[in-house]
């Protein structure tokens, strides 16, 4: 039973992940005044990846890196419940928490970043240093967020935030905590601002420089995935979770939508550019919001 | 006169100090490592405060004199100074608390008949030696500098167990406070917190492997400490666990890094790199070691992460909290800088020979990665141990259903299901990856990688090893945070120390009938008081 | 007989058809995808270049079609070489090249990549690309419009469909003797390091 329910959640994520990557080309298009790809075309690009005819391998280690995130990825869709009640779409949600779910969002990239280092192209590991001190950044408003949430629900299980969240959703009880998550959820699913981990001339696209092929397939199925898992997350704590199939794809949608708009009218910033205006004003915000509580 | 008694706290730290020292034992120096177990069991066993005073003498000189095989003499001169400082508080404390207990025996001690003021200069007279011996930020100018200079088996001894003799001080002797006078632990939390985030910021900033060590050591401890000030029973779960897991994962990092530097003989991230395909093993052991040092999920490392957030959330301590992890977010940086300054990128072109390892530095690694993987596995294996331990300190059980489910009042998790999830979908993905049409064609040499369309020449050098961090100097304020620096006050304090003799010796130079005009003076005050 | 444009294409049609029945199902659903996702490392050479910026952006969005550009070699799909290379470049271009993932392609971008154009005597560039690398698609004109530009693409996008034997990477892997010794010929020493072995595990 938690077999299949596993297997939907995961195809769930799959073909949503996809559906709103490519929404996201397309969206991105018409701000820019162009009609964009077709929506599928992520998913074409991640077949025709995984059938090009060679890839490049630097050893066991950057063989394993795009597996390990895969797996990381893979994780976090089952360890985040779809719907806010009831048995079905909960995944091995019952043996994890919060916590947990916040620690595994770190495991995938260790593996992909010690990928990355293998294969000695210096580009990938400044594409990786950038990541890590945008996390540095990017973690304390939204840990702020969280461990308001989890205050306020008395505990760090699932079931108990959408309890908490019965009444009115997190978003309008404690929209600063809100800002400062959304701010900051905006750098984790890489939109601009904070965008430079992968500058595609300055550091050569980054961390996926060297990724050819089957591995660079590999890595654009998770981000597909791990996007759609964010947005679970987001979802989750703030707007209530979902009550059904039609209000998970109502609520990912806007949230999605929202992030794609800010995003695709900033400019980017630099690293230091964007730690110091994580520090500042979401930090701040996540702080007030703390005391509001 | 040596009073000792068993108890679980003391079986736990002497167990663990036994594993690390007879892991480490070496025909060489194997008298003095000896003479520090012995040491060591003299504090955990002690049941009077003497028996305690004498053993943490006892590890203070043996610990000084394995040090001074290697270090330098001002490096001495500020451990020793240090833990006399640390030794002597401890002394004032005992002093104090006998005065007022009237006996020496640990089990009569009781806070609760302290006068406030008591109760207060005791328990900062034991923080100062506890926050000396752990390293907290302010005392921690010896640490570095020991820890870099001893040698490399002798640093983990250093790191994974001497580190933690203050954490048992502090449970033995404050965790039964009053509940009501709160101000010293409050800092202390405070300190514990700041400590673990200006030390993770300086170590991300090293260029010596064994300095970011210490400096991870430091911050590490500044989670104990926090854990410990909150006097709760979870809360002292976390710090138990979180001893626990430290001292593995040192253990396991401290020999690894003496492995490296004995197979090529250098210390410096900007030296090394691109040993992976060399030693896999080695590798892949210190990745265990620091997936388990950020404290990420699936290795044992989560754990006492998880229970120390549960505890201060269950606290209420948002603020703390966030500080608490935002540095535990950023010592992925200098994790991630450990393994890639050694193993990966590019080999220096100035490469010369390696050596073969000893066999010897794979055992202690190779038992604590088992023990990591298996406390990933049952997180809750520990449990009772530290629920028994908590009884013993007067606190209520902790909640214990199954070896693989880690309880807190925040939530559980289960272990074996998030491992054995992790396993099946790895070995899914990679399945699906060999598969697949795509044929993986391996790159011609450390040179392929695309490189703007270059080749690069010899010379040029590819590895990046110790430029990562350079950045976060140029952030506002981690660049306040590396700026400050702890020796300066203490060579202020030297210099303030100096003067004062100085002027001490003047009066010795004075002419005789002014001393016996002083002395008359003094003599006549003493009168009066007495009077 | 008919005559005229839709005879002529009707002919190419048939054709098309003709080689499509000879592969297999499969084989037809990864020449589709293949023709329907390309990435571009674009290499701005010479100044056909700034015929590219207008081709990838608003105004006429080739993105449509499925082309995106990508930054480094090893994710590209094709390689758009425009205009004239100097040696110096050259270099580069053959490294990035080689670097690709087969399936690849080249696209020659103005008159220079076939037979030099207005340099045709200049004595720092090459004159006729093809002699280094296999290039699959021509677009001439000086400067080609980006019009002409995606209806290379278009042109390509069929090559790539009918998943021929005459693709350039194929005639670069069997005809690598001949491509290296023009190589070295131009470069003499200073020539890259070469992969022929590469291509001997691949066969
Ligand atoms: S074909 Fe014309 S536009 Fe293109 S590079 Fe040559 S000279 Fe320049």
């Amino acid at each position: 039973m938690v077999l299949i329910d596993c297997f939907l959640m995961l195809l769930l994520a799959y073909g949503f992940g996809f559906l709103y990557y490519g929404l996201y080309r397309n969206l991105s298009a018409r701000v820019h005044g162009r009609f964009g790809p077709s929506l599928a075309q992520s998913f074409f690009d991640s077949v025709k990846l995984f059938v090009k005819e060679q890839s490049t391998t630097f050893g066991w280690m950057f063989y394993a890196g795009p597996i390990i995130m895969a797996t990381g990825a893979v994780l976090n869709v089952l360890f985040i419940p779809f719907i806010n009640h009831g048995d079905s779409l909960q995944g091995l949600s019952s043996s994890a928490n919060l916590i947990v779910v916040l620690y595994l969002m770190v495991l995938g990239p260790l593996g992909n970043a010690l990928g990355v280092g293998s294969n000695g192209n210096p580009f990938g590991v400044m594409g990786i240093t950038r990541g890590l001190t945008r996390l540095i950044a990017l973690e304390l408003p939204f840990y702020l967020a969280v461990i308001g949430v989890m205050i306020d629900a008395g505990s760090a299980d699932f079931s108990a935030i959408f309890e908490a969240q019965s009444q009115e959703m997190n978003l309008l009880k404690h929209p600063l905590l809100f800002m400062a998550a959304f701010i900051s959820f905006l750098g984790f699913m890489g939109k601009s601002p904070f965008d430079v981990v992968g500058a595609p001339q300055e550091v050569y696209s980054g961390p996926a420089t060297e990724f050819s092929g089957k591995f660079f397939a590999l890595l654009l199925s998770q981000s597909a995935m791990f996007s759609f898992a964010k947005l679970l997350l987001m979802v989750n704590l703030f707007l209530g979770g979902a009550d059904d199939l039609g209000d998970l794809v109502l609520k990912t949608f806007v949230l999605f939508v929202a992030a794609t708009f800010i995003g695709s009218v900033y400019a980017r910033f630099s690293t230091i550019q964007s730690v110091e205006f994580l520090m500042r004003i979401p930090t701040l915000l996540g702080i007030v919001g703390l005391a509001l509580l | 006169m040596l009073h000792f008694e068993a108890t679980l706290l003391g079986h736990l730290f002497f167990g663990l100090s036994l594993l690390v020292i007879v892991a480490l034992l070496r025909k060489n120096d194997g008298l003095w490592h000896l003479l520090l177990l012995g040491s060591l069991g003299i504090i955990f066993y002690a049941s009077s405060l003497v028996t305690l005073f004498i053993g943490w003498e006892m590890m203070g000189w043996s610990g000084y004199f394995i040090l001074s095989k290697t270090a330098r003499v001002s490096t001495l001169q500020r451990y020793i100074l240090f833990n006399l400082g640390g030794a002597f508080a401890l002394l004032g404390a005992i002093a104090l608390l006998f005065s007022f207990m009237g006996s020496m025996m640990l089990c009569d001690i009781d806070l609760t008949l302290l006068p406030v003021w008591a109760l207060h200069s005791v328990s900062a007279l034991v923080l100062i030696a506890v926050f000396v011996k752990s390293g907290i930020i302010g005392a921690h100018d010896w640490v570095v500098d020991s820890y870099q200079e001893a040698s490399p088996l002798f640093s983990a001894v250093l790191s994974a167990i001497l580190s933690k003799a203050g954490i048992y001080l502090f449970i033995v002797l404050l965790l039964k406070q009053p509940h009501d006078e709160r101000v010293l632990f409050e800092l202390m939390a405070w300190l514990g917190a700041i400590t673990s985030v200006v030390a993770t910021f300086k170590a991300i900033s090293q260029d010596e492997i064994k300095r970011l060590l210490a400096y991870s050591s430091i911050a590490q401890l500044g989670y104990i400490i926090t854990a410990l000030s909150l006097m709760q029973a979870y809360a002292l779960e976390a710090a138990l666990y979180h001893t626990v897991i430290h001292t593995l994962v040192k253990l396991l990092l401290f020999v690894n890094v003496a492995a490296i530097m004995a197979i090529t003989g250098k210390e410096r991230f900007s030296e090394l790199g691109g040993l992976l395909y060399r030693v896999p093993l080695l590798f892949v052991l210190l990745v265990i070691g620091i997936i388990a040092l950020a404290g990420m999920p699936l290795l044992g490392g989560f754990n006492g992460k998880f229970l120390l957030y549960t505890a201060l959330l269950e606290e209420k301590r948002a603020l703390l909290l966030a500080t608490v992890m935002f540095s535990s977010a950023s010592a992925f940086l200098y994790c991630y800088k450990l393994v890639y300054g050694i193993y990966l990128g590019q080999r220096p072109h100035d490469e010369s020979p390696l050596h073969v390892s000893p066999k010897s530095y794979y055992i202690p690694q190779l038992l604590s990665a088992a023990l990591l993987i298996l406390l990933g596995f049952l997180p809750a294996l520990p449990t009772p141990l530290f629920s028994a331990i908590g009884v013993e300190a007067g606190f209520s059980a902790l909640e214990f259903t199954k070896p693989s489910i880690l309880n807190s009042p925040f939530g559980s998790f289960n272990g074996a299901v998030l491992m054995s999830a992790f396993g099946v979908v790895f070995v899914l993905i990679l399945g699906l990856l060999q598969r697949v049409h795509s044929k993986a064609k391996a790159a011609q040499n450390a040179q392929d990688i695309s490189y703007c369309g270059e080749v690069p020449k010899a010379g040029v050098n590819l590895h990046f090893g110790y430029g990562m961090g350079h950045e976060l100097g140029r952030i506002g304020f981690i660049a306040f945070i590396l700026r400050r620096q702890s020796r300066r006050f203490w060579d202020y304090l030297n210099l303030i120390v100096g003067d004062l003799s100085i002027l001490l010796r003047s009066l010795y130079a004075l002419g005789t009938q002014h001393i016996l005009l002083l002395s008359l003076l003094g003599f006549t005050l003493l009168l009066l008081g007495g009077l | 007989m008919e005559e005229g444009f839709n005879a002529y294409r009707q002919s190419l049609e048939s054709e098309e058809q003709s080689i499509k029945s000879t592969q297999s199902v499969v084989e037809q659903a990864i020449a589709w995808f293949r023709a329907h996702s390309m990435f571009v490392l674009a290499y701005g050479t010479g100044c056909g270049a700034i015929e590219m910026p207008p081709t990838f952006t608003s105004r006429y969005d080739i993105e449509r079609l499925g082309v995106v550009g990508v930054a480094t070699p090893r994710q590209a799909d094709i390689l758009i070489v425009s205009g004239y290379c100097s040696p110096k470049t050259l270099k580069r271009v053959i490294r990035s090249y080689e670097q690709m993932s087969d399936p690849k392609y080249i696209i020659g971008l103005g008159s220079c990549t076939i037979n030099g154009g207005m340099y045709w005597d200049s004595y720092n560039t090459i004159k006729k690309l093809d002699d280094f690398l296999p290039v699959d698609m021509y677009v001439n004109g000086c400067m080609p419009r980006p019009e002409a530009l995606i209806e290379g693409f278009v042109k390509l996008q069929e090559k790539i469909r009918l998943n021929s034997s005459e693709a350039g990477y194929i005639k670069y892997r069997d005809n690598y003797a001949h491509y290296r010794a023009n190589q070295e010929r131009l470069f003499g020493a200073q020539v890259a390091p070469s992969y022929e072995e590469n291509f001997a595990g691949m066969n």
